[in-house]
Order: C-alpha cells, then structure tokens, then sequence
C-alpha cells in the first residue's frame, strides 16, 4: 500500500448481536479500506455479511467496537460520516411512487448537492447507465435492473468518498453488470473506494485489490487479490476450501448448542432453556468483548 | 371422443375445486387472540344480521296491516305481494352491484396467466370453471341474504307451505338476472378499472366523488327519514291513498324479474307453475348469454397482456430544496400518488366537515322537535354541542389512524431514513405534522360549519340553531389537543412494531393492528366525552336542580375536565413518540 493512500472506512472489533437471538452475528471484525481500492466482501449465505454491512452504513447499532467513515464516526457523528458514503442495497428498494428524476433529486436535496453539480452528475449518470428515456418515468414501472440502475444513481449522486454495494449485480443483464463494473473502477481510479458485497467469486476476482471472506460472524481471511492474479492463484478453489472446513466446525458448535439446549429443556422447559441459551450467549459476548479489550490493553 | 370428454369435465372439476380453495378461505386456526377476535367479529355479524331480518319481519307486517302507522278506524290495504317483489328488485340490485366488480376480478386472468397457463388446460376450460364458481357463489350469498329474509316474509304473513318449498327454487335462479346484467356491465367495468389502476388521479378522483356523494346522499336519506318520521302524519296519508289507488300493486306488476319470482312464491299454484316455467326458460337463456358475452370479455383479457403499472411521467425540471422540505414532499408525494392513501386519509380529512355538519343537521332537527313538542329549550341548545363533539372525536381518529401505518409506509425504503443525513426526530417531526395539520384544517373548517345557523322551520324566522363562537372554539381547542395525541399514539405505536411483511398499498393500510387500536380509543374517547358533553350541556333537566348546582356550573367543570384529559393523553403519547420513540427506530432493522 502506498503512503498517500489514505484510510476510508476503517472496522475495528465490531461485535453485533440480535437481540433475544441464540448466535452472535458479527464477531470481532476488523479491516480498513484504502483510498483508490475496490474491496470484496465475501461469505456465503448466512455468514453475516448484510448485517455487518447495516452495521457499517449506520443502518443498525452494534454491540460493541468502532466504525469510522472519512475519520467520523457512525455512531458518534452519523452526520459527517452519513455525508461520506453512498449506499446501494441488496433489495434495490427506491420510492415507487416518484419519478426516476424525482428520486435522484430527493437525494440530491437531502444530501445539499449544489444546483451544478447535481445536474452535471445526474446527466453524466444517466448517460453512464443508459437512463436517459426512462428517467422521467415513475419508477414502479421500472424493470428489475433499472431499479438497481437508479438505486446506484442516488447512491452516487453526491460524490461520495466511499461506495457501499450489497450484491449489486444480482438481477442486472449482461450490458448493466459491465457498465457498473467499469465505474466502479473509474470510481476507484479518482480516489475514491468501491467496498461491495458478492457471492460472485469471478467478479471479485477479477475486480477487487483486496477482499475478505467471513463465516459465522467471524473473518475467515483477508485476500490480496493483486497478488493472487500475479501468482495465478484461484481465489474461488481457496475460499470453498476455508468455507467448507469453517461451515463443517459451525456445524459442530451449533450440534452442541442445541444438544445443551436439549439439556435445558427437560430441567427447565423449552421457553426457559431458550432464555438461559439466551443469557449464555450474551455471556460469551461479554467475555469475547472483555478479551478482545484486554489484548489491546 | 367420450374419453376425451370426460378427461375434459374433469380438468373442470379440478379447476373449479382449486378456484373454490382460492376463493373461499376458511379460517385458519392462528391462535387464541385471533380466534377470539374472528369469534366477536362472527358473533357480532350474525347479532346484526338477526336485528336485520328481525326488522324486515316487522316492516312485512306494516304492510299488511299497518297496525304501527294507521289508526284503527282506518281501512287495511294488504301490501304484502308488491312489499316482496320490492324486497326481490332490491336483493337483485345489490347483487348486482355486488357481482360486477367480483366478476371483474375473477375474469381477469392478469394474476393467474402464469400459474394456471403453464398447465394442460385450455382457457375455455378455465373460464368454465371460473363461471360455474362464481354462480355457486352467488348461490351461497343469495341463500345467506334471502333465505332468512324470505321465510320471515312467510312467518309476518301467514303464508301456506307451498310458499316455503318454493324458496329454494326461487333462490336458485335469481343470480341469473344479476349475473345477465354483470356480464353485460363487465365489459366498460373492466375498461374502467384499467383506467383507474394506470391513473392514481383518476382512483382517487372516483373514491372522492363515490365517497363524498355517498355520504351526502346517505346524510339527505337520513335527514328526510326524520322529516318524514316526525310528519309521520302525512306519510299515513300518502300511504294509504296510493294502497286505495292500487299504484303499489301496478307498479310491483310491471317489475318484470322481481314480479315473476315474485308470483312464484305468493300466487294460485297454475300461476306458480306458470312463473317456474318462465323462470327456467329464462334462465337458461340468459346463463347461455352470460356465457358467451362474459366468454367474450375473457378472451379479451386472455389475448391480451395488459400494463397495471402507472403511467405517470414528469418533467425533469427540479428547484433544489432544504432536506426537510425534501422530506416534506416526498411524504406529500408518496401519499397523493396513492389510492389507498388518498382514500384513508386525504378523503376522511375532507369528510370529516361533511359529516359533523350533516349530522349536526340532524341533531338541530330533533331539537327542534323537541322544542316545539315539549318546549325543552335547554335539551335543544344542549344537545348540539354534545353531538358536534361526539361526531368530531369519531372522526378524528379516523383521520388519524393515517399515522398508524407512518413506519410501516416506508415498507423496504426504511434503510433510507435511516442513511439520510437528517436526524430521525426531524423525520419523525413531519411525519407527524403531514398527518396533523390537514387534521386540523379540517377542524376549523368543521367548526366553522357548526357555527352556520340553521333553520328548521321557515315559517319561523326566530327558529335559528347554531353554536356559538365560544362552543366552537372550545370543540376546535378539545379536538386539535386530541388530534395531536392520536397522531402521537399512531405513530408511536407503529414505530414500536412496523409491519415487516411487504405487502401492497391497499394491504398495507388496513393490516396494521394500530390502526384498529387507535380507533377503539377513538371510539370509546368519542362516546365518553360525547356523553358527558351531553351532560354538561342539559344535566339539569336530566338530574334536577337538587342534584346539580347550576347549568353553567356543571357545563364548565365537565368541559374543563374534557380539557384536562385530552392534554394529558396528547402529552403522555407525545412524549413517547419524541423520547422514547428515536430510541425505539434505532433497534428497527
């Protein structure tokens, strides 16, 4: 990593638990996202991507560590930090009701892009996304990938340092997922950074300078994917191989679990067994917290 | 070839099988809170149903003796054949209306194309299926309405035991004419509804006229009932001048349907025979006519893939805006370029004034009456405000219960108010205002309404009724306190548990349990405050000086009580909403 690189989105020890829920969804994560960089977030379904995801755009609180965006916090200052980031979702979720136009300058209004500006990007955004005729139309009438399109839009409409991506290619026709591959690497090339979710190992591959894959909640391993391609590694040969000796390891710890939940419940009756799994998982938080605080000690 | 047909008739079966499935949901067994809910809500439904048939019973017999509404020196006319073919016309009417937009839904394949055309089955075939269900089904709704109604016509007028035999046949064929009738509207029906569903403005333009000439159509009814119940007099005379005319009978005779069924049940038995030949024949005439005219509009839509979605294009001009104002009219957006948030909410905020003024009418009327019968000027001028009141917290929750689907609205767009850059008490600031202040709009129009004197007699110009300036400043006061708290409780309550399910508009707003919460407090809010208000305003003719010092006395305590109650309920949920509220939309996923 070259010096003037500068930090974008830094994770440190994110801890999120659901409430009243048996297992922890994010454990101990931690990784920093560069300028000019397109990170991968990998894991296969469960891992607890999404949910580390809503914890990084300030969409759900965390249990415990930090989150900094552009150096501002997300839960301390979501102002500043909210200012910095653009988001496009998995579910590609946009007011139907509003005209495509409509919901770029909703956005732009909430995000206090200047007149100019605005217009400059919106037309260079429409045209970059081939939504020049549609724009105008309300967008309940959009097809799948031209809702994605416009989700993309909004989340860049105001420039921002960093680009959140859940899945964002799922549901985009062949044209649509080129287009959006190749900003994002212009996006990455002017000094931002593109930070996307993706079960898509060929794409990540193929795009990303670095990436990481989770399991559980917890990091499996960190990627240098530049190396990779100049090693001629394979990317997707490495990650079945960690994910299936970490799913066959979850399996064990989850058999015990309800083994003991099992337990409980003939002593205690089921409500109460699950309570106690409960409360015993809260204290395995705690003691994980406790110890990830007492190392950096 | 008779293998094939059979094979044919039994894909039928199936089909019909799997509409009725589809259609007629039987109520799953979903715990005891919903069981109890469903069991009131069935038991309520059959308690009204029997007071309905109840009164029919009742009303027969006015036709046949008028024992109610004539003195007995007066002579009988029996009225009670052309009562029923009355009773026949109307059930016909209204199922009619009934069927044409449960038609239309059943033909329209739109929903199905997928599921059902994949399979080996022609279109003829499920369009057979379909038709043969939806005259089962009228069958069903015929036999739930006239069953009852027709053997309390036999029980109020004595009729034979061949009356009561006949019923089944009668109900049998009478959804042929509405069925006839429905199939013939199907057609520009459909059209309209293609309209509507692809022009939001044009929904809610037609909910508006249809809601807003409905009610005051139903207020003008209720308003000549009075008229007609207090000059009950004159009716007497009209009725039994047209029975010894014979207008009732000649009309009901020229009533062709409902006449001819009609003859069936109450005539000689060669009459009888007569009509059921008549009825038969016309049957199968018109079912084959609805076949082919419903057949017709079927394969229209069968051909044809239509577009649900709207049409709406707008121009890309844009004036950059504060991010509240940018809130503040994506809220206003997203409702107006609804129908069903039109309908719930805009369409009550405009009612409201129509209501308490038509209904204030009706309360100026009686007192009126009872003014001039019993000169009970106090029980006149005491009962206005307490009716106004009454009418006013029975609608403002209705506007209200809006804010109970505030959160839920956002449906699977909450992530942006949550990424948005403005805090969520800003959000939630004019989510409450969008809601409240049409509300209160309304009020002022409402009261203002209230304060227009009106005249009941204009042979008497001293005969005026109206509230007065300070009334109607203190309903407008009690109502937009209690506006602001069933806003607040709206919101809080669907801010605690937004539904997480993601269902269409129109599902939406009525699935939310808040909103049936806030109307009970509405509800029992509404009859209390009514009451007492009632009380304040002629408590001493009720009880008697002894017990209550003075009118006025009691009048200011009672309001200055509803007063108190209504800011600590507005505060006590406002303070929820701002304080406890942001805390409670942080956990929300």
């Amino acid at each position: 990593m070259s010096k003037n690189k500068e930090t974008i989105l830094s994770v440190k020890n994110l801890f999120k638990h659901y409430k009243n829920a048996k297992y922890i969804s994010s454990q101990n994560i931690s990784f920093d996202v560069q300028s000019g960089e397109i990170f991968g977030f990998l894991g296969i379904n469960g891992a607890g991507k999404s949910t580390a995801i809503k914890c990084i755009t300030g969409i759900i609180p965390f249990t415990s560590g930090s989150i900094e965006i552009c150096g501002h916090d997300i839960a301390e200052d979501p102002f500043n930090a909210k200012m910095n980031f653009g988001f496009v979702p998995d579910n590609h979720a946009v007011y139907d009701k509003l005209t495509g136009t409509e919901y770029i300058n909703y956005i732009a209004d909430l995000y206090r892009v200047p007149t100019e500006e605005r217009k400059t990007a919106f037309d260079r955004l429409c045209k970059i996304f081939n939504m020049e005729n549609s724009v105008n139309n309300q967008i309940q009438s959009y097809s799948h990938g031209m809702k994605q399109k416009i989700s993309i839009m909004g989340a860049l409409i105001h420039s921002p340092k960093l680009w959140i991506l859940d899945e964002p290619m799922v549901g985009l026709d062949p044209q649509s997922i080129f287009e959006v591959k190749e900003y994002m690497r212009e996006y990455a090339k002017a000094g931002n950074c593109v930070f996307f979710s993706s079960h898509n190992l060929d794409t990540v591959e193929l795009l990303c300078d670095r990436a990481i894959a989770i399991h559980g909640g917890k990091v499996l391993k960190e990627f240098d994917l530049n190396a990779y391609r100049k090693a001629g590694k394979s990317l997707e040969k490495e990650f079945l191989e960690l994910t299936k000796i970490a799913t066959d390891a979850q399996n064990k710890i989850r058999k015990e679990k309800i083994e003991r939940e099992e337990e409980l419940a003939k002593t205690y009756g089921r409500m109460s067994a699950s309570k106690k799994m409960v409360a015993e998982t809260l204290e395995e938080l705690e003691n994980m917290i406790q110890g990830v605080k007492g190392s950096k000690v | 070839m008779f293998k094939n047909l059979l094979s044919r008739l039994f894909s039928i079966f199936v089909l019909i099988k799997l509409q009725f499935k589809s259609r007629v949901a039987l109520p799953r067994n979903r715990g005891w809170k919903y069981n109890t809910r469903f069991g009131v809500f069935v038991g309520l439904g059959l308690l009204a149903f029997v007071a309905f048939v109840y009164l029919y019973y009742m009303l027969t017999l006015q036709f046949v003796d008028h024992s109610f509404i004539l003195e007995d020196h007066v002579p009988r006319f029996d009225l009670s054949r052309p009562f029923l073919v009355y009773t026949l016309l109307i059930f016909m009417v209204l199922q009619t209306v009934f069927l044409v937009p449960s038609l239309v839904r059943n033909i329209d394949i739109h929903n199905e194309r997928e599921l059902l055309l994949k399979l080996p089955i022609s279109p003829r075939q499920i369009f057979a299926a379909k038709i043969v269900v939806q005259y089962m089904l009228e069958i069903v709704f015929a036999t739930i309405i006239l069953l009852p109604i027709l053997i309390a016509f036999g029980l109020a007028t004595q009729m034979s035991v061949g009356f009561f035999f006949l019923i089944p046949l009668v109900i049998l064929f009478i959804p042929v004419i509405p069925f006839f009738l429905a199939s013939l509207l199907l057609y520009p029906a459909t059209k309209l509804v293609e309209l509507l569903r692809s022009h939001a403005v044009w929904t809610s333009v037609a909910y508006f006229v249809g809601m807003v000439g409905g009610i005051l159509l139903y207020m003008f009814l209720i308003e000549s009932a009075m008229s007609v119940i207090t000059e009950s007099v004159n009716f007497t005379a009209y009725l039994n001048t047209v029975a010894h005319e014979g207008n009732f009978e000649r009309t009901a005779n020229a009533i062709f349907p409902a006449a001819v069924f009609a003859n069936l049940l109450n005539t000689t038995w060669y009459t009888a025979l007569w009509s059921s030949f008549a009825i038969i024949g016309i049957a199968i005439l018109l079912l084959v006519g609805s076949y082919f005219i419903a057949g017709a509009n079927y394969k229209r839509t069968y051909m044809e893939e239509r577009s649900t979605f709207s049409t709406i294009r707008c121009k890309g001009d844009h004036t950059p805006c504060s991010p509240t104002k940018a809130v503040v009219k994506r809220e206003v957006k997203n409702i107006f370029r609804s129908s069903n948030y039109t309908f719930q909410f805009v369409l009550m905020v405009i009612v409201m004034p129509l209501m308490i003024y038509f209904v204030n009418r009706v309360a100026m009327y009686s007192s009126y009456q009872s003014f001039r019968f019993h000169r009970m000027a106090l029980e006149a001028g005491g009962m206005l405000f307490g009716v106004s009141l009454f009418v006013m917290l029975i609608t403002i929750p209705l506007c209200a219960t809006f804010a109970a689907s505030s959160i839920t609205r956002e449906g699977h767009n909450l992530y942006h108010t949550k990424l948005m850059p403005v805090s969520f008490r800003r959000q939630l600031t004019i989510k409450f205002l969008v809601t409240l202040l049409p509300i209160i709009a309304s009020l002022a129009v409402s009261v203002g309404l209230v304060m227009i004197p009106y005249n009941p007699d204009p042979t008497d110009a001293s005969m005026r009724f109206n509230l007065g300036a300070t009334d109607a400043l203190y309903l407008f006061f009690v109502g937009s306190i209690m506006a602001t708290g069933y806003v607040c409780m709206g919101c809080y309550l669907d801010l605690r548990k937004p539904l997480a399910s993601q269902l269409g508009d129109g599902e939406l707003v009525r699935s939310t349990e808040h909103i049936n919460i806030v109307m009970i407090v509405g509800i029992i809010v509404a009859v209390v405050f009514g009451l007492l208000a009632m009380l304040g305003g002629f408590g001493t003719e009720v009880f008697g000086m002894n017990f209550l010092t003075s009118l006025s006395t009691l009048g200011s305590h009672i309001w200055w009580i509803l007063i108190v109650v209504s800011i600590v309920f507005a505060s006590t949920f406002a303070t929820l909403l701002f304080l406890h509220g942001p805390k409670k939309y942080k956990e929300l996923d």
